[in-house]
Formats: C-alpha cells, sequence, structure tokens
C-alpha cells in the first residue's frame, strides 16, 4: 500500500501524523521502509523529527533494527541528547526490559529534574505492567508539579476510568475544563462521565455539560446524543418535577431534530433507511409525549 | 448449552477491529439469527457490529448505538446475541468490570448470550488461532465454555483472516466511533462483507 505513495504525499502524511498525534505506526514503518529511506537526504531539517516518529512506530511495530539505526543517527547528530536518551528508554520498554528503562529514567531525571517526560515514561512503565494504582499515584504526583500539563490529565482520568472510579475520573476533567473553558470535548466527556454516574442529579449536570458543549460547537454529535439522552431520561423519571420535565422534553425534542438534520445531509439514502435511526429516535420521543 | 457458532464474516471483523487498533482496548457485539419461533438450541452469530476504540467504560453512546443497532436488528430477523472485547494492555486478558456489565445487559435481552474475551497474545501477524475465549453466565457468574479441538472451518478462518490482514483490510473497517466522527462512516461494513465473502 505505501508502494504507490511518492516522496513528497510521503513527507505530507509524516508532517501530519506529528502535528495531530495520530498513532498509526504501521503505515510510518511502512513508508519509511518503502519511500522515504532511499531518500531521506531530500528531508533537510525534518529528517530528526523523522528519524525521532519512525523509531518510535518502530518500537511500535517491534521492528528493534529499525529503532536502532534511528536512534544512533539522532546520537550521532546530537550527541549526549537528553530527547535521544528518552527513545533509548522507550526501546528498553519496548524490549520488556523495565528495570534498565527505569534507570536510564532516573539517569535524566539526576541531570534535569524538571524533565516531564522522563517523568511520564515511569509512569508508563507501571502502566504497561498492569500496575495501575502505582501508575496513578506516580501520575498525581507528576501534576502536582506540572499541573498544566493537559495529555497527563487526560492519560489520569482514563487510568481512573479503568478503575471505576467516576468521582476521581470527573474530577481530572473539571481541572481540564478550569483551564481550558472553550474546550467541547472536555465539557462531552465531563458530561458521558456524569451521565454514566447516573441518578438524578448527575444526570442534570450530564444535560448541562452536553448543553455546553453543543453551544461551542454545534456539530458535536456525541454532545447531541449526549443531551438527547439525558434529556430524555429526566423527563422520563418519577423523582423529577412536573415543570423540568417539561423542559428537558423540549431540550430532547430539539436535540433528536438536530441529530436527524446531521443524519439526513449527512448518509446516502440507502444507509439512513437501512440502518433505522430515525425511526428508533422517533418512538423514543414519542413514548414520552404520551402523558 | 452447545457452543455457539461464529460465521466467518462475524470472526473476522471482530478480529480485524482489534488489528485496526493495536493500541486501544476496543469492543463490539455479535448478531445472532432470531430463532425464538425456532427448535434450534445452538446459538448462530452471523455478523459483528464493531463499536468502540474509545472511552469503553462510558455509557451515553453505548446506549445510543444499542438503541440504533437494535432497530437495525428488529428489520433483519437478528438479535444482539453477544459482545467481545480486547484490552487495552498486551497482557490482560481477564473479564473486566465493563465486559460483565455489557454482557449480562445483552443476556438480560438474549437469555443464551455469550461474551468473547479476545486473547491478545494469540493475535499475532502470522496466525490467529484459538483468538477468543467464550464465556457464558451462570448461576456463579461468567464461566468459560470447554475449548473444542481444531475443526476444518477453524483452519479457513484462519487463512481467510490471514489473506485480509495481509492486505491491510482492517483499514476499510468503520467502528461505531468512526460512525460518530463521520455520520457517513457505515457500521455495518457492506464493502468489507463482500470482501469476506468472497475469500471462500
Amino acid at each position: 500500500m505505501a508502494q504507490r505513495v511518492s516522496f513528497d504525499e510521503a513527507r505530507t502524511i509524516l508532517k501530519k501524523f506529528r502535528d495531530e498525534q495520530t498513532r498509526d505506526s504501521d503505515l510510518v514503518v511502512s513508508l519509511w521502509d518503502n519511500v522515504l529511506a532511499n531518500s531521506y537526504h531530500k528531508l533537510g531539517d525534518d529528517l530528526w523529527l523523522v528519524y525521532e516518529q519512525v523509531c518510535t512506530a518502530a518500537l511500535d511495530c517491534q521492528r528493534f533494527d529499525l529503532a536502532e539505526l534511528c536512534i544512533s543517527s539522532l546520537d550521532h547528530k546530537f550527541p549526549k541528547s537528553i530527547r535521544v536518551r528518552r527513545l533509548l528508554g522507550m526501546m528498553y520498554e519496548a524490549r520488556g526490559e523495565y528495570t534498565k528503562a527505569e534507570e536510564e529514567y532516573k539517569n535524566i531525571l539526576e541531570k534535569d529534574e524538571t524533565n516531564m517526560y522522563a517523568r511520564k515514561r515511569q509512569v508508563a512503565i507501571l502502566k504497561a505492567q498492569n500496575k495501575i494504582p502505582e501508575a496513578i499515584s506516580k501520575l498525581n504526583d507528576y501534576l502536582k508539579s506540572f499541573m498544566t500539563d493537559y495529555e497527563a490529565w487526560n492519560e489520569l482520568c482514563d487510568l481512573y476510568l479503568s478503575q471505576h472510579d467516576y468521582n476521581n475520573a470527573a474530577f481530572c476533567l473539571e481541572e481540564l475544563i478550569m483551564s481550558n473553558p472553550h474546550n467541547h470535548l472536555f465539557h462531552q466527556k465531563y458530561a458521558e462521565i456524569r451521565y454514566t454516574q447516573g441518578g438524578n442529579e448527575n444526570m442534570d449536570l450530564a444535560r448541562s455539560y452536553f448543553a455546553q458543549a453543543v453551544k461551542l460547537n454545534p456539530n458535536n454529535l456525541r454532545a447531541l446524543i449526549g443531551l438527547f439522552l439525558a434529556a430524555l431520561n429526566l423527563s422520563g423519571s418519577s423523582s423529577v418535577m412536573a415543570k423540568d420535565k417539561k423542559l428537558n422534553l423540549k431540550y430532547a425534542t430539539w436535540a433528536a431534530e438536530q441529530i436527524q438534520i446531521r443524519y439526513e445531509n449527512q448518509q446516502s439514502e440507502e444507509q439512513l433507511s437501512e440502518t433505522k435511526v430515525l425511526t428508533c429516535m422517533k418512538k423514543l420521543v414519542e413514548s414520552l409525549q404520551t402523558p | 448449552m452447545a457452543a455457539p457458532v461464529v460465521s466467518l464474516q462475524a470472526h473476522c471483523k471482530l478480529l480485524l477491529h482489534a488489528a485496526k487498533y493495536p493500541h486501544a482496548p476496543v469492543n463490539g457485539v455479535l448478531l445472532a439469527e432470531d430463532n425464538k419461533n425456532k427448535e434450534s438450541k445452538v446459538v448462530k452469530y452471523v455478523d459483528s457490529i464493531p463499536l468502540f476504540h474509545i472511552s469503553l467504560g462510558l455509557s451515553p453512546m453505548l446506549e445510543m448505538a444499542l438503541l440504533q443497532i437494535d432497530a437495525y436488528c428488529k428489520s433483519k430477523g437478528l438479535v444482539i446475541g453477544g459482545y467481545y472485547q480486547a484490552n487495552e494492555n498486551y497482557n490482560d486478558n481477564e473479564l473486566n468490570h465493563v465486559a460483565k456489565t455489557i454482557g449480562r445487559k445483552i443476556q438480560e435481552n438474549f437469555h443464551d448470550a455469550c461474551v468473547l474475551m479476545i486473547d491478545n497474545r494469540r493475535v499475532r501477524a502470522e496466525s490467529v488461532s484459538q483468538a477468543y475465549r467464550i464465556f457464558t453466565l451462570k448461576e456463579s457468574g461468567w464461566k468459560e465454555a470447554d475449548k473444542k479441538s481444531t475443526s476444518e472451518d477453524d483452519i479457513s478462518k484462519e487463512e481467510c483472516l490471514y489473506t485480509l490482514l495481509k492486505s491491510g483490510s482492517q483499514r476499510q473497517l468503520r467502528d461505531f466511533d468512526n460512525h460518530l466522527d463521520d455520520v457517513g462512516n457505515d457500521w455495518r461494513n457492506l464493502e468489507l462483507n463482500d470482501i469476506i465473502g468472497r475469500c471462500t
């Protein structure tokens, strides 16, 4: 598949992956092997970024030959670089040699105790060994010093979710929302966590946050669906006051219309009718409108 | 109860889903023929619908997915009869809380529902055999069904999957997460079904 790609296309794809932090290691390695390896001198300054990118992709694919090539080229150009030593640490991790990896990161931290990458790799080592509570503890420590690291808060949230600690997972999202109040994805994920916890209070919170996500990005389908389901749940709940039930039914109906518009505009006739999306949603709304 | 029969299409699609996202957990549902009126005691999974590779443990999108797929099933004489999952960590192949919860939900609607837990260590580039363990819900909880010996059917499944993986077919698969990103992405994966059909 990668054989038919030109040099320029390959270069553009790799840059896109770096910008969007896409993890498609198979393709990256394939592009290097088939397209870039023989013309790497044409990459200019990009070469070093590409070596780093190909190295991590190679580790994902257990291509240690390729990873070693990248590391030695980088080492030659940037001797004694901590950034290169981190890649060496990651290679030990990929081989399952966690003690060696841990040593490498400890050495980096002795030279530079503010190196956030080495500290995060230490968390990764624990996660790889399925030592989730320890990973959570270490990541919490890390965040005490680096509290604006969004990636870390997200990772901590996912670690808590894997332990069904929804309250702490929600707390992580609260931190993210506080520092990024305009990011619709954070509002949406927070709402999903509250929805999952269940109960009227959480459902109410979920509905508000889904609504805020929709306000920030009207095209966020997950937020629209969440708004629809949360409002539907509240309007059907026995312990919600009548006036709130009515209000929630209005929200649910509005959200359903928005979802319908998107499906009708973006799906083919066949797909729309075969997958019965609209009928199923209509039924749900109608079931609540009958008093 | 006899072990369920997993069709070539269901088998290949669920493993292609795992292959498309090797670094992430994945899950999906299995569709069975609706045998309410027939006498057959064997569950036959004829298709699998890949669901998520992000945040498997959160409920709203799962609820929407099950609602849509359920409506689709009713129109095709099918029913959501099973669930599959592959965990994120290579060495973590146990039936976890998410699998048990979703499995139980499906079992409430389909008595003989099974949960298929993919064993990451058995999914390799050159061969994928006995790649998942099958669990059914008993009084005492989820219990593994006995492993049956390899049959001819299993060998042809292996060969087909190998061909698909070699040609990178997993990239064509669209799961429910892809669908939520762009509603034009079709979780029925009709083109892939065709390719698998031509494998035999």
